[in-house]
């Protein structure tokens, strides 16, 4: 076999330098990405959202917490007749009867309407799912039919085609004419915008024949959650912490 | 075959030195060694261009890996630090909240200025916080877990594998309709206005992401609660499906409270009380 020349021999030898060389820097890459995908598989992006979220969120606790101080403030230099705690536990009292449905309230907001059609009738996983998406749209309070939506508030369809009925807080809601009213307090443009998200549900209501519209409205009207609900539960709970 | 003009002899001489060396070189060239030479030096100067190529673009592209190491690194130390921060001040929150609580009961209830009005309003603090899912709640229930398919890991794997925020509202409304008397999702306390919202693989309830798989514990009646479940031709279809669903009854459940104030204040300043028609 004919021997290589000197030069060719040296080429050689760089040519295999240069492939080690360039097999190491790829290496190298290759162990930087993934020490990327170690840190997160999340983006950046996202990563930058959740930032803004927590920091949100600690600005408002540390809010939160500057009220309680000044609470506590004002509770410790109580003088008789300052009524200051009193006046603290009515402001909260009035706070929580708003938020748990415990008395009616007025708001801006909307009202959505959905009627039964010939063949198809309106159920409870119709309204469940304008509900929850309402609630994402951030309704702050809602009423179906009359019925005030509290924390445990079910909504249930009992009977079988066409003779079903729904059911909310144990009370029937169904009326003969097979109309749902939807009253939901927020804010208007969001919920507008929230209803839109919902346009290809809406338009296989409407396939079905079940009749849905949205009205915006100054000022929605919401009853109380009756006292007589069995949404007052609480027979089996006691308070811990 | 060249003609020279007639030149003077010493330019002769040095011109034919001179084509003789052309030749030669010529000769050299087309030799097999010669050839092979220059194939290799060819070689040799495209690897080096090839080589410097390279190495210019693999450097280009650390630096880019190595920016955005850097940034992820950062984002993830700002997202520690904040997630610190705000354990912090929740239990900060937790503690103040309960010296106020404790200040408020020892003014109404030992001094005597309060009277039976500040009696009333512990009375009505206490239900109404119960009602409005504000005051942590222990008792008898059940726990339900809903998780993905086997074999899914976070992130990934086809829809029908995965647990959905519908699966979990149903589970949930059907839980109401036994008689649950509060409900918690991952520890998040669900109240009137609680939304599950899917977002990829985490589901987000309240204004909290929850991952896989979803605990959902609720007090109530046990036997009954527990009825309704086994009872749900949904649950049974999910498991069917090869999804994570199981669930027990248990005497001593612990619901958290609901404690986000400033969202209740956000609720009630846009909802005014009105007087029932």
């Amino acid at each position: 076999m004919k021997r290589l020349s000197r030069l060719s021999r040296l080429v050689i030898l760089l040519l295999c330098i240069a492939i080690g060389v360039l097999v190491a820097l790829q290496f190298k890459n290759v162990t930087e990405a993934s020490r990327a995908n170690v840190v997160d598989t999340a983006s950046a992006d996202e990563l930058r959202d959740f930032v803004i979220d927590l920091q949100l969120a600690n600005a408002e606790l540390a809010e939160q917490n500057n009220r309680l101080r000044d609470n506590l403030r004002a509770l410790q230099g109580e003088q008789e007749g300052d009524n200051v705690a009193l006046n603290q536990v009515l402001e909260e009292n009035r706070r929580l009867e708003i938020f748990a449905g415990l008395v009616a309230v007025e708001g801006p907001g909307a009202h959505i309407t959905i009627v039964d059609g010939k063949n198809a009738k309106v159920d409870h996983n119709h309204l469940l799912t304008f509900v929850n998406f309402l609630r994402a749209g951030n309704a702050q309070g809602i009423a179906i039919n009359g019925e005030r939506l509290v924390a445990m508030s079910e909504i249930l369809t009992t009977g079988s085609f066409p003779n079903q009925q729904i059911v909310i807080n144990g009370n029937i809601i169904s009326s003969s004419e097979g109309i749902y009213t939807i009253r939901v307090i927020g804010d208007p443009e969001q919920i507008a915008s929230t209803y839109s998200l919902l346009g290809s549900y809406v338009s296989s209501l409407l396939v079905k024949g079940i009749g849905v519209s949205l009205e915006k409205v100054e000022t929605v009207q919401l009853p109380a959650l009756g006292k007589e609900s069995p949404a007052y539960r609480f027979g089996l709970m006691t308070a811990g912490e | 075959m060249i003609r020279l003009p007639r030149l003077p002899d010493s330019i002769r001489v040095s011109l034919g030195r001179l084509l003789d060396r052309v030749r030669s070189r010529h000769a050299w060239f087309e030799s097999p060694r010669g050839a092979h030479q220059v194939l290799v030096a060819t070689l040799a100067l495209v690897l080096l261009i090839v080589f410097v190529s390279a190495v210019g673009r693999s450097e280009q592209e650390r630096r880019q890996i190595s920016v955005a190491v850097d940034e992820l690194s950062g984002l993830q130390s700002l997202i520690a630090e904040q997630q610190e921060r705000n354990l912090r001040l929740e239990q900060e929150a937790v503690e103040l909240g309960r010296q106020r609580d404790e200040l408020v009961t020892r003014l109404l209830e030992e001094s005597a200025f309060a009277g039976a009005e500040g009696q009333k309003a512990l009375e009505d603090l206490a239900l109404n916080r119960r009602l409005a899912q504000a005051t942590a709640v222990t008792g008898p229930g059940i726990r339900l877990v809903m998780g993905d398919a086997s074999g899914v890991e976070q992130g990934s794997g086809r829809s029908e594998d995965l647990i959905h925020e519908r699966d979990i509202q149903d589970a949930i409304n059907l839980l109401k309709s036994a008689g649950a008397t509060a409900i918690a999702v991952n520890n998040e306390r669900l109240i009137s206005s609680s939304k599950l919202i899917c977002n990829g693989p985490t589901i987000l309830v309240n204004r909290n992401l929850q991952a896989a798989p979803f605990v959902i514990t609720a007090t109530g009646e046990p036997e009954r609660l527990l009825a309704a479940l086994e009872a749900n031709e949904r649950l049974l279809y999910l498991q069917l499906r090869g999804k994570e669903i199981h669930y027990h009854t248990a005497d001593d459940l612990v619901i958290p409270a609901f404690r986000d104030e400033t969202y209740i204040r956000t609720v009630t300043d846009l909802m005014v009380e009105r007087s029932q028609p």
